[in-house]
């Protein structure tokens, strides 16, 4: 049985996310997410390995709860995103950029808070309508699978259902504590 | 004429012979051609013509080449999908047998495209996307007809604007064995195969593949699919795209704990696929229901114990015998799986044997086999060729490149 289906998603916020049709792929068990495309590149990982993009500033989120640096590729809740990272880009880990409008559908992954040590669920969603961000490109693939898994598939651009299927940057947007059942 | 334009004409004369010469068909200049360049010296322009009496002949205007066909068997198309601008992708015709005059040809790959070539039509396919404002406007899904001796766009074929968008993959467009049918793979997010009439040119239909993702072709029309429940999907079509036949495997794929990549080597109807963990699961589509044959371990005890384990894009190719090539990485763990490697294990499939490894002078990300040239894509996104006689470097296709991801023969595999 798969981890997702293990976890069952607590969060007060659960109900801001109801589009019709996110419920009905939550029904259907294609559970959301988003994240595009950009694969692999160990290169752009190992960039961000030393706390950032050459000519990218640093960023803090303010919160101690919520640690890290949104523009780097090793900030915690990036566990399993692929893409342009948003904070890079005029956006931030749960916001879209100007000119940009967010996937209603995508995909999620599991990540560990350091803070406070919780599991988070992280819908991965893409900003999608304007052009390639191409800053901050992040790849990591905790959780990951193939296509045949969409809801826990990075190598889809899941900017559909949107006006067009540009795909700009993404985000991590914490959806609630994951609790194994 | 005037001596003013024969001036002009002499200039342009030498303008088009410089250019010229940079794609005349020798590799390097003769050992003659060295000669004569390294004993000129500065002289009056009289003396130099005396040392060609003749001038150069004047050249016709307006040649595009074509190139030879079939393509020769080193020759590979390179989707570069240009991931900072996807909806101007790039599918390049090059000859991996050689670095001089390697580049043929390019035609436009839209959005995320995939390419299917039919040997009986000489046809080059590209499955694309579109939106009339380039990023915006309305979505229209093609495939596109190349000619493939001067890569000229000659038709295309409206299909459902549903294609799947995703990181590119061969099997999300293929052509059936008997080259009359073609797949295309559509998420919207609910997953369907349309099956297009490649000889009239004409959209038939719409295949639900619930729960399914992606066509490998099976049997003269059909395809496989595999899906979400670890089995694989057998789907055989009559001429006008009716099921005939819709069949389920046996459950194989153990997609949490070692999952099968969506990638293969094929050799005939078997297919063959690595999992995340260093197993390799054959499938055998020579019936109209996908049956997985026994899985195997690629990695010694020893191996395991290191955590080798298979990773990249396009990770595994094949040859047109039985050896396939497959990307590897030590210490390997969760979430390793797309990272590529620093060598590659070539292995007999009939055998299940391991028969050599090659260290990468560069870590590679995606691999493509073409003859006895094995064409890496490396982690600085520039093609590495290494000769398969030797297991060697022979050299590097750059510049120009920005993520080619994938890499197809010239018979479009």
């Amino acid at each position: 049985m798969s981890v997702f289906d293990k976890l069952v998603e607590r969060s007060a916020r659960k109900l801001a996310h109801n589009t019709s049709r996110r419920s009905l792929l939550t029904k259907l068990g294609m559970a959301l997410s988003g994240a595009a495309v950009v694969p692999l590149l160990p290169v752009a990982r190992a960039a961000a390995e030393d706390g950032g993009y050459p000519g990218v500033g640093k960023q803090s989120t303010g919160n101690l709860q919520d640690p890290g640096d949104p523009t780097s590729c090793d900030y915690w809740r990036y566990c399993a995103i692929d893409g342009f990272l948003c904070s890079c880009c005029g956006g931030s880990a749960n916001t879209c950029p100007a000119g940009t409008e967010m996937s209603p559908i995508t995909w999620i992954g599991t990540c560990q808070n350091p803070a406070d040590g919780r599991a988070y669920i992280i819908s991965y969603n893409d900003c999608c309508g304007a052009p390639e961000c191409s800053r901050c490109m992040c790849n990591r693939n905790e959780g990951d699978r193939p296509m045949v898994r969409p809801q826990a598939s990075n190598d889809i651009n899941w900017c559909l259902g949107t006006t067009n299927i540009s795909y700009t940057c993404s985000t991590a947007v914490v959806l609630g504590v994951a609790l194994e059942e | 004429m005037t001596i003013k334009s024969a001036k002009l004409q002499s200039a342009l004369a030498l303008v088009m012979a410089l250019g010229l010469s940079a794609c005349s068909e020798s590799d390097t200049p003769s050992s003659a051609e060295k000669q004569k360049t390294s004993e000129v010296q500065p002289q009056t322009s009289q003396e130099l013509a005396a040392a060609f009496p003749e001038p150069l002949v004047e050249e016709e205007m307006g040649i595009s080449r074509k190139l030879n066909t079939p393509y020769k068997d080193t020759w590979v198309v390179i989707h570069d999908a240009n991931f900072n601008s996807m909806i101007d992708g790039r599918f390049i015709v090059m000859d991996s047998g050689s670095i001089s005059h390697a580049f043929k040809g390019i035609m436009h790959g839209g959005m995320v495209g995939a390419l299917a070539v039919s040997q009986t039509r000489g046809e080059i396919y590209i499955a694309t996307t579109y939106h009339s404002r380039g990023i915006s406007g309305e979505r229209t899904d093609i495939i596109a007809i190349h000619d493939t001796a001067s890569l000229e766009k000659t038709a295309e074929i409206i299909v459902p604007a549903k294609r799947g968008a995703n990181m590119p993959f061969k099997a999300s467009f293929r052509l059936s064995n008997d080259e009359s049918l073609s797949f295309n793979y559509n998420f919207t997010p609910a997953s369907s195969i349309s099956v297009t009439d490649m000889g009239a040119r004409k959209f038939l239909t719409e295949i639900p593949i619930p729960g399914c993702t992606l066509a490998y072709p099976m049997g003269a029309k059909g395809f496989a699919s595999m899906c979400g429940d670890g089995t694989m999907m057998g789907v055989s079509l009559d001429a006008s795209g009716t099921v005939i036949a819709e069949t389920h495997s046996t459950e194989f794929n153990d997609i949490d704990k070692d999952s099968l990549f969506l990638k293969n080597a094929r050799f005939g109807d078997r297919l063959y696929f690595p999992t995340f963990t260093g197993n390799m699961q054959p499938i055998d589509l020579s019936t109209d229901t996908p049956k997985a044959l026994d899985k195997w371990s690629l990695l010694t005890d020893a191996e395991r114990a290191e955590n080798w384990r298979p990773g990249g894009w396009q990770l595994i190719a094949g040859d047109t015998g039985d050896v396939f090539y497959i990307l590897m990485h030590p210490n390997g763990a969760e979430g390793t799986q797309k990272n590529g490697g620093p060598e590659v294990w070539i292995y007999n499939a009939a055998e299940k044997k391991r028969i050599g490894k090659i260290e990468l002078k560069t870590w590679g990300l995606s691999l493509a086999v073409a003859s006895d040239r094995l064409i890496v894509t490396n982690a600085e996104m520039q093609l590495d060729i290494y000769d398969l006689t030797t297991n060697t470097y022979a050299h590097t296709y750059g510049d120009g490149l920005f993520t080619p991801f994938i890499v197809y023969t010239g018979q479009g595999q």
